[in-house]
């Protein structure tokens, strides 16, 4: 198991270089330092003399991948990609271009903002659609099944932003029970911003994940072992959340443990609209204000996490069947 | 042990059900907050900048212009905008010097002869610094904090809940370092290649810094080696240069209380720049401060944690979250203003004269990224003032044709007050003088341009796009700027005329612009060789569709003369390209006054600042002899009749010339709830807050009233849902009956 983590870890750096060169590479095709320059100290009165200025205190002045003009190691090291790009590698994501302010400090202060949200509606929507795709299953084949798949396909197709946009105006303008947005980060206050975006993130994902789990369920109802543990004369409920739960934890997990590390990331839209100033919010922001030091470190932070994600669901696997094995 | 475990399941549910029941209230904020004398509001767009040498978006001026406070002002209700004193004694007069130094009398002082100016500012005795760390320091004058450590500062998330604080008067010194800090090249100050174009000795002054930064890096790149990061570096253990060690005729202090700024030319706008916060007080002290290594680590700086005298500190900075201003205790002695404009009095805005300021004791802003939610908390009472989006336009306001906008019913009921103000701000379509269809002097050219502006009717676009949020231009001077002429005087004549019984500038018939297209070359809009005409928009507004419901209103106003217009869309990088190397023809623009001059507007047309030529902020490259000399005459006059004759002159020169289609200077339309008062739009400073009151027992009052929560609709709803899930559930019930 230790080597085999090793290995996968090995792995994973030149995956995170590929993803950090293509990043760089997209971001500077489109957009030069000149423009960052430009777009950062806004466009009345700049003067070409600034825009050097500003680009030689964040080393944006240097040579892209190879600097000629210095000898060797200092030809790689002297380089924007080098100075910019390396050290995640080290988790040291550097400054904003845009406030000069400490990336790290504020991934550390914004990961809780992002989990009170993420986290209970993680949580509370894996029990939810757990339970009713059991519920749906249990009735599989009446006009109950028919209906409830009718009403996850109209959930599944309704935006989020519809729920936000509706559930503002429902919850917040209309029944007076939750303010529309913003956030408090001390407790206890915190609960009265999270009311409305954790329900209207639950409504969001019943539709899909009652759909998902629904299916995985009927597959195991048809197994051999249910219906000898029906046989045995065992209740439904017995029979559905005893035998036919516990085996079909696979695809759950695989479904569960990998969006587990995502969780620290936010929600890019329930934050922007609610004012939550998590992560995903912080994504937005930099998104537009076109702040490439923030930017790369948010998609470097996802690459990992996306990673770290698959190597989770590969040890879940061992937990959850004793029959597999990792080498 | 799962006895205790349903045990405590059992205790917590129901907690947590009331908690959160009990948490059901749309109320924002904590109980009893709103009972404070307390302005509450939101925004939109964090701060990025609050060093007062580089903060230049009005969202940034809007905080700091509170804390800062530079010598001079505007007046609050007075139009047009009147300078007072701030912290100076008195606004002080120049005084003009000839080559030898003489001092010249008013009457000979010429451009030609004038060699120096001055200006001595002369402090107010009374005026202390906020409490801040940054002035407790040890008997032999060291910041107490000086070998903190990063735990020391950990606990704090501001300077201001620092437990040892302290304060010092303010000095002409302050001053000064602020004056040189505008040279750091580190700091990209906007202004800085605008007044060292004035200062004396200024540009001097950034080449010494230049050096003095690059041999410390030097320095620190040697004994850094091989993985030496400048920025790193610098961010870690910040880079402090002595600001006041080179040599700056520019500003000299006389005295504890008196500084000197020397100019090269006469330059009167130096005043207005001086009423910003370029120009307030920066303490050495606070260098210091923020470049201790714990205080860096700890995220703050002068850019985060502003330092000054102002009426209010700066409490709670989470630039994504919340900012907190509160009222700062040691603020000088201040004065609600005892006159004002005509309708002041009537309008209740002098109701508070010669009261002790600020009213309001803190700001509450909260981050709205989107603009609805922000709207439905204005509606609801717990933001005081709003701005009106497009999207609410229709619901807030009521325009009927002939007569001014006034409140819906809707938001009449609920007591609120409209309050309107043309910006000082100018938008152009501007034609590039190096294109060679519609650029250059020559007069079929002006006609072209003439005609193009005729075509494009700005008053319906106003109504069209802005719900007449706008007044059509008719130059480049909007109102509440000097040179400034309302009503008919104001009238462009080459493109439009003035309509005496609707009292508004309507443009010339359609049949003026194609007798134009005639004289320009361009009969029906056909070129020589019986093509028609075809002119190219460039922009970088990407997909945006209301960019695209605009393009096609300018196409079809086109399509009258014949002109076909076509877009050139690119990314924004390109666009700057393009527009740097003068690779366009007709473009959008938009300029906010910086203070209340027609130099600051002017200067934009003005041939040697072109932008291709001199990399300047004149993107028409417009390049007129004419208009440059009676530019450079007016640009340093005091503003009198022979100014306004020569701003008349140059305005008929430019409208003639039309190297831009004069759109329009838009209007702000804002509401404000019954319980804040003293509210007079300004549009030069944002140092404000401190006149306005707000009453707190009328807004917890309104506030209750608006937003009782509807349990009735909930406990329907939840006895509906009950309904429907019952059937099922008894028949699981019955099902596992029957099973077991």
């Amino acid at each position: 198991m230790f080597s085999y983590l090793v290995r996968r870890i090995a792995y994973a750096f030149p995956i995170l270089l590929g993803v950090n060169i293509l990043l760089f590479l997209l971001f500077f095709f489109a957009y030069t330092p000149e423009d960052m320059a430009e777009t950062i100290l806004g466009e009345k009165r700049v003067t070409q003399e600034q825009i050097d200025n500003w680009m030689r205190e964040h080393n944006y002045h240097l040579p892209r991948f190879i600097n000629l003009a210095e000898s060797f190691p200092a030809t790689l090291t002297r380089t924007i990609f080098w100075q910019k790009s390396m050290h995640l590698f080290a988790l040291e994501f550097g400054h904003s271009d845009v406030d000069n302010t400490d990336i790290g400090a504020e991934i550390k202060r914004r990961i809780p903002y992002s989990l009170c949200v993420t986290l209970p509606v993680f949580m509370a929507s894996l029990m939810i659609n757990i339970m009713v795709a059991m519920v749906v299953a249990f009735y599989r084949a009446t006009y109950i099944d028919h209906m409830a798949l009718v009403i996850c396909v109209l959930m599944m197709s309704i935006s989020l932003l519809f729920y936000i946009i509706g559930g503002q105006y429902l919850f917040a303008i209309h029944l007076r029970l939750a303010p529309v947005s913003g956030f408090d980060a001390q407790f206890p206050h915190t609960i009265k911003f999270l009311i409305l975006p954790i329900v209207i993130s639950l409504i969001g994902s019943i539709g899909g994940g009652v759909r998902y789990y629904r299916t995985i369920f009927l597959e195991e109802i048809n197994r051999d072992y249910v219906r000898t543990a029906r046989a045995k004369g065992l209740g439904e409920g017995t029979v559905l959340f005893k035998h036919a739960l516990r085996n079909a934890l696979l695809p759950i997990l695989t479904n569960v443990i990998v969006t587990i590390p995502f969780l620290i990331m936010g929600s890019l839209l329930l934050e922007n609209f609610f004012g939550i100033p998590g992560l995903g919010n912080y994504t937005i922001d930099a998104i537009s204000k076109q702040d490439f030091a923030v930017i790369r470190a948010m998609v470097f932070l996802g690459s990992l996490l996306y990673i770290g994600g698959l190597i989770l669901v590969e040890i879940s696997y061992t937990i959850a069947d004793p029959r597999i094995r990792i080498q | 042990m799962q006895l205790k475990a349903t045990g405590i399941l059992h205790a917590a549910l129901p907690a947590l059900v009331l908690l959160i029941t009990a948490s059901c209230s749309n109320n924002p904020y904590r109980p009893g907050e709103t009972a404070e004398s307390t302005y509450f509001s939101t925004f939109a767009t964090p701060p990025t900048k609050l060093d007062p040498t580089s903060a230049y978006y009005s969202h940034e001026g809007a905080i700091i212009d509170q804390i800062y406070e530079p010598p001079f002002t505007y007046h609050y209700l007075k139009r047009p905008y009147e300078l007072i004193p701030l912290t100076a004694t008195a606004i002080p007069p120049p005084v003009y010097l000839d080559a030898d130094g003489a001092v010249l009398p008013e009457t000979d002082a010429t451009t030609e002869r004038v060699k120096r100016v001055q200006y001595t500012i002369n402090l107010r005795p009374d005026i202390r610094y906020q409490e801040h760390p940054c002035f407790a320091l040890t008997p032999t004058g060291d910041s107490l904090y000086a070998d903190a450590a990063a735990s020391d500062i950990a606990p704090y998330d501001s300077p201001s809940r620092f437990p040892t604080q302290s304060s010092r008067p303010l000095m002409a010194r302050d001053y000064a370092l602020q004056i040189r800090r505008l040279a750091d090249p580190r700091l990209a100050s906007p202004i800085f290649s605008t007044i060292a174009r004035y200062i004396e000795g200024m540009t001097e002054l950034q080449e010494a810094y230049t050096t003095m930064l690059a041999e410390a890096r030097d320095a620190r790149r040697d004994a850094g080696g091989l993985t030496y990061n400048q920025e790193q570096d610098e961010k870690a253990n910040p880079l402090v240069i002595d600001y006041m060690a080179p040599d700056f005729p520019g500003c000299v202090v006389l005295d504890d209380l008196t500084y000197r700024i020397t100019l090269t030319t006469k330059y009167p706008q130096i005043l207005y720049w001086m009423c910003m916060h370029f120009f307030g007080p920066v303490p050495q002290e606070a260098i210091d401060f923020y470049a201790i290594p714990a205080v860096a680590a700890a995220q703050f700086s002068l850019n985060r944690c502003p330092v000054g005298t102002g009426p209010y500190f700066l409490d709670t900075f989470r630039p994504n979250e919340l900012i907190v201003l509160s009222q700062n205790p040691n603020y000088h002695p201040d004065f609600y203003p005892t006159d004002g404009a005509p309708g002041d009095e009537a309008a209740g805005l002098l109701a508070d004269a010669g009261q002790r300021l600020p009213f309001i004791k803190q700001q509450v802003y909260r981050m709205e990224k989107e603009a609805i939610p922000s709207w439905n908390k204005f509606l609801q009472g717990y933001v005081d003032a709003s701005g009106i989006a497009s999207d609410v336009f229709d619901q807030a306001i009521e325009m009927a044709a002939g007569s001014d906008p006034t409140l819906s019913p809707a938001m009449d009921a609920k007591g609120m007050r409209l309050l309107t103000d043309i910006r000082t701000m100018l938008w152009w379509t501007a034609f590039n003088f190096k294109d060679d269809v519609v650029g250059g002097l020559a007069p079929e050219r002006c006609k072209l341009r003439q005609a193009i502006t005729i075509a494009l009717d700005y008053n319906e676009y106003l109504d069209v796009f802005a719900n007449g949020r706008g007044l059509a231009a008719q130059g480049p001077i909007p109102p509440g700027i000097y040179g400034y002429r309302a009503g008919e005087t104001g009238t462009n004549p080459y493109t439009d005329t003035w309509d005496s019984r609707r009292a508004k500038h309507v443009r010339l018939p359609i049949e003026k612009a194609k007798q134009l297209m005639v004289e320009a070359g361009y009969p029906e809009g056909r070129t020589a060789d019986g093509q028609p005409l075809t002119l190219h928009l460039d922009h970088a507004a990407g997909l945006d569709p209301q960019f695209r419901a605009r393009l096609q209103w300018m196409q079809r106003g086109l399509d009258r003369i014949g002109i076909r217009l076509k877009e050139r869309g690119t990314d924004l990088s390109r666009f700057r390209s393009k527009r740097n190397s003068g690779e366009w023809q007709i473009s959008s623009s938009g300029w906010l006054a910086d203070y209340p001059d027609p130099e600051n507007f002017f200067f934009l047309f003005y041939g040697p600042n072109g932008k291709v030529d001199h990399g300047g902020p004149n993107t028409c490259n417009y390049a007129s002899q004419e208009f440059d000399d009676l530019f450079q005459k007016l640009e340093t006059m005091v503003n009198g009749p022979e100014r306004m004759a020569l701003i008349d002159q140059a305005m008929r020169v430019i409208q003639r010339d039309a190297p831009a289609v004069w759109q329009f200077y838009p209007v702000s339309f804002s509401l404000v709830h019954q319980w804040y008062g003293n509210v007079k739009p300004h549009q030069m400073t944002y140092n404000v807050m401190r006149y306005r009151r707000v009453a707190p027992a009328t807004r917890v009052e309104l506030q209750a009233a608006w937003n009782q929560p509807r349990w009735k609709v909930v406990a329907v709803a939840l006895l509906v849902l009950v309904g429907i899930c019952l059937p099922g559930s008894i028949r699981v019930y019955r099902r596992e009956r029957s099973g077991a």
